[in-house]
């Protein structure tokens, strides 16, 4: 308390000096200032909405490590950032080395300006940040896409792909070359790197483990590099965004392949287009089968009150104007709290094989398992009536449920009608002239070779996705009334010339009792209607 | 010096040198920086307002908040800058209400008959740091979590009534559904409704009190118009804003990844934990279990008790010096592990 506090506490000779006129100036000084700082909060409000609006490019905050990524590929290939530019991801920070960032054990990893990269992005990468979203992708059947070759004898797709199960004089690195142009850019195969012995190295030769990391690191050792430390992918080598691509870590799929490339949008995976890339053709027709549907037609319509663009995409709660494909069968709607799926199947409660619909009760790591016996029942873990609950629950959002019901009845209903009259008739033919030794599975020889797939794999699955999907066309006339021509026209003719052929030829016995099957199928009840006779 | 006449040559009158209760304002309040004790008021009714329009648009709940506040940083109409200011603003009253208490230390102005000022103050210095350790967790972004779940679980290391404090904080024994709603219910209505009281109070008993009379009766303490503390009271309200708005407008503040977004590299946005709070932080890294909480907390009752412990080693210990010393002890502790803790995090 003794003077040295008042010394301390001495006030400042400015402030004493300030006279009353100049205190007012300070305070006509101060709040022009703060005016001013309020034009600058305007001049920033109005361009942050000039940008909301998408009239001004969003500013983006590129984190350090990848700041010279854009830099130097902004000016040499602009095509990789512009599309990244605009994507969600640089909204949020995320930029390149954050997605391409490789281990030191990554076989397709190499040094580049001071970071080890790969080119390959893999779900396991994705998941780094969207772990759920890419187990969940995992277990779905998108995930198996690539697993085809066993597939295709029984989905007799060999009328498409002759090259793979031909005769051996078609080289196979020719096959596989087609096959990496014609399956690969859907389904996708195996990425293939070489190794300095011109050798195609494929996750099956790395043998990852649970991490991605090669188990076989000679092998790894064995992978060619340029002078600059780049890997060298086989021609045939897979890079595409097939669906279902094996990746050298181990993991399956491309996640580019319907959320985008670098240009990663939330609006990507929503839209219709997205998904009939793939998804259309004579044999699976849903983008056609969409199109042609009240659904499709209320999506063209609909325009901007689709929400695109909007954070969230809940059917129910951001729009509620149409579906597209991911509406029903991937996206949150307010009946489920709005949660994402990545896996379809949890939602499909009949798959349209080739000629067999089988209903989709799956075990618990997603396969589907055909219940033969009591036995098998306690290893499903989820049911196609759990599967179809769940879809009704999105078609609930917009339809009352007679509604509902009506349609599954008359969707199972033709599931049933094709099957029976069409699809299991042809397969039991098929079986007894087999068993006659009258036709070889899978030789593709004959006509009634590319009827059947014509049959099963087209006309049939078009219809049954017709009735699935509520088009008139595809399930009609693009659909049974094809199915029906080319069952009586081409199918059965086909098969009694092959009989007639067998009895000429000295297999009376077999031709004769394959000839009574087809009399005993084309007597049942549903083939007595109009139009439904074999032809004279 | 102890002429009567201001700085323009002209004495005041009495009725304009003393103040609306009708004290003398000493020559001494013409420093402008004993005119900064109104900047935590001005911060406070900033953050009222800021707090009341954002409130009109925050969705409370784990799963909206995050969301509600992107839509406020990025759609609502000058939602970014409302925020911006909230933000802002509640850095800059810790801090001011810091240097407050700091030159409350160094006037000895927690001393009797202020004690109680004293007690009220401290009390709204924690009232305040809690509204912002609170405010943070309420965006939902990552490390949201991890905080509220470390502030339970340090509540519930204090002797008898941690388990109690720890619900009354977390609705749980841990982060819950409910966890946002209760912590929100606090930031919104507890704290502020505490703190408005506490503040009540603290004004009230300042005026009651009159100005520390270690400095009232100095030599050179001569009155200053009412008008002129007024008016650079109002000098300090428009410098306050504007800091402000230069502050919101150069920073907003970005927000980070949600909560349950998995880690990324480096390069991405990591959380940030408030400054105020990094001696805290570093406080509970160095001790074990709960060691932390407890000493922690008799820490802060020695700090809150000071008038009173000051008083005891004044007149029984004879230590003359002891709030000098123990306050630069304080302050210095409290920088060196602030200072460690960012240091640490490089």
């Amino acid at each position: 308390m003794g003077s040295e506090r008042t010394e301390r506490r001495a006030p400042s000779r400015v402030s004493q000096a300030l006279s009353a006129k100049s205190r007012r100036t300070l305070i006509i000084a101060s709040s022009l200032a703060v005016v001013g700082s309020l034009l600058l909060i305007q001049f920033q409000e109005v361009s942050r909405s000039r940008q909301r609006a998408g009239l001004a490019p969003t500013e983006l905050s590129i984190p350090a490590r990848s700041q010279p990524c854009v830099e130097c590929h902004e000016a040499e290939r602009p095509g990789l950032v512009e599309p990244w530019r605009a994507s969600v991801h640089a909204a949020q920070g995320v930029a390149c080395v954050e997605c391409h960032e490789a281990g030191p054990d990554d076989p397709d990893g190499y040094e580049h300006h001071g970071e080890r990269i790969a080119t390959l992005v893999t779900p396991r990468d994705c998941g780094r940040c969207h772990a759920d979203q890419a187990a969940e992708f995992d277990r779905s059947r998108h995930a198996q896409a690539a697993e085809i070759r066993g597939h295709l004898k029984e989905t007799r797709v060999w009328a498409s792909t002759a090259f793979d199960t031909g005769p051996a004089d078609i080289p196979l690195a020719g096959r596989k070359q087609l096959r990496a142009a014609v399956c690969g850019p859907c389904h996708g195969v195996a990425v293939a790197v070489l190794s300095t012995s011109g050798e195609r190295i494929t996750a099956a030769e790395l043998e990852p483990d649970a991490d991605g990391r090669p188990t076989q690191r000679a092998v790894a050792a064995e992978i060619a590099r340029s002078s600059e430390g780049f890997v060298q992918f086989a021609p045939d080598g897979g890079r595409g965004g097939g669906i279902g691509r094996l990746n050298l870590d181990g993991s399956r799929g491309s996640c580019a392949a319907c959320h985008g490339r670098h240009d990663v949008a939330a609006f990507a995976a929503r839209r219709p287009e997205t998904c009939s890339g793939c998804h259309l053709g004579p044999d699976q027709p849903q983008k056609e089968v969409y199109e042609s549907s009240p659904h499709g037609a209320a999506w063209r319509l609909a325009g901007p009150r689709l929400a695109l663009d909007s954070p969230t995409w809940v059917l129910g709660r951001d729009y509620a104007a149409a579906p597209s494909c991911a509406t029903c069968h991937l996206s949150g709607h307010g009946r489920n709290g709005g949660a994402i799926t990545h896996d379809p199947g949890t939602r499909l409660s009949w798959v349209h094989g080739s000629g067999r619909s089988t209903r989709t009760d799956t075990t618990a790591d997603g396969r589907r398992l055909a219940v033969r016996e009591e036995s098998d029942r306690a290893l499903i873990v989820d049911t196609w009536q759990d599967k179809r609950v769940r879809m009704r629950q999105v078609c609930s959002n917009c339809h009352v449920a007679s509604t509902i019901d009506a349609h599954y009845q008359r969707y199972d209903q033709l599931v049933e009608h094709y099957e029976r009259r069409f699809g299991q008739p042809a397969l039991e033919i098929l079986e007894a002239l087999q068993s006659e030794g009258l036709w070889r599975s899978g030789a593709m020889d004959e006509p009634i070779d590319w009827t059947l797939a014509r049959l099963v794999h087209e006309d049939g699955r078009a219809a049954l996705m017709g009735a699935a999907m509520m088009s008139p066309d595809r399930a009609y006339t693009h659909g049974l009334s094809r199915v029906a021509e080319r069952f009586y026209g081409s199918f059965i003719p086909q098969a009694r010339a092959i009989t007639r052929q067998a009895a000429d030829t000295h297999r009376r016995a077999g031709a004769e009792t394959a000839d009574a099957l087809i009399d005993s199928v084309l007597a049942r009840p549903e083939h007595q209607g109009l139009g439904a006779r074999e032809p004279r | 010096m102890s002429s009567a006449s201001g700085p323009d040559g002209i004495a005041p009158s009495d009725s304009d040198a003393r103040g609306r209760g009708g004290e003398l304002l000493p020559r001494w309040l013409g420093a402008y920086w004993f005119s900064w004790g109104a900047i935590p008021l001005v911060l406070l009714a900033v953050q009222l307002v800021t707090g009341l329009v954002l409130a009109l648009h925050y969705q409370p709940g784990a799963d909206s908040a995050y969301e509600s506040v992107r839509t406020i940083a990025e759609r609502v109409p000058y939602g970014w800058y409302l925020r911006g200011l909230h933000r802002w603003a509640a850095s800059l009253l810790v801090l001011t209400i810091v240097l407050h208490l700091l030159r409350v230390l160094l006037s000895a102005a927690h001393r009797q008959p202020r004690h109680l000022t004293w007690l009220g103050g401290f009390l709204l210095l924690l009232c305040t740091v809690a509204a912002g350790f609170t405010g943070q967790a309420l965006t939902g972004e990552r490390g949201g979590t991890e905080a509220l779940t470390l502030a339970g679980a340090l509540l519930a290391d204090l002797p008898a009534v941690g388990g109690a404090l720890q619900q009354l904080l977390l609705a749980g024994h841990g982060v819950t559904a409910r966890t946002l709603d209760r912590v929100y219910a606090w930031h919104a209505v507890g704290l502020p409704v505490l703190g408005v009281a506490l503040l009540l109070g603290h004004l009230a008993l300042v005026r009651a009190h009159g100005l520390s009379d270690a400095l009232e009766g100095a030599p050179d303490a001569t009155p200053t118009p009412w008008r002129e503390h007024a008016q650079r009271l109002i000098v300090a309200t428009l410098w306050t804003l504007l800091l402000l708005n230069v502050l919101a407008a150069l920073d907003p503040g970005a927000l980070g990844p949600p909560s349950g977004a998995v880690a990324l590299s480096a390069s991405a946005h990591t959380p940030a934990t408030p400054w105020y709070l990094y001696p805290v932080v570093r406080w509970v890294r160095l001790l074990p279990g709960p060691a932390a909480a407890r000493s922690g907390i008799a820490l802060l009752l020695v700090a809150w008790l000071w008038p009173f412990i000051d008083r005891w080693m004044v007149q029984k210990l004879k230590l003359r010096a002891a709030n000098e010393w123990f306050g630069a002890l304080a302050v210095a502790s409290v920088l060196t592990l602030a200072l460690w803790e960012v240091l640490d995090g490089l």
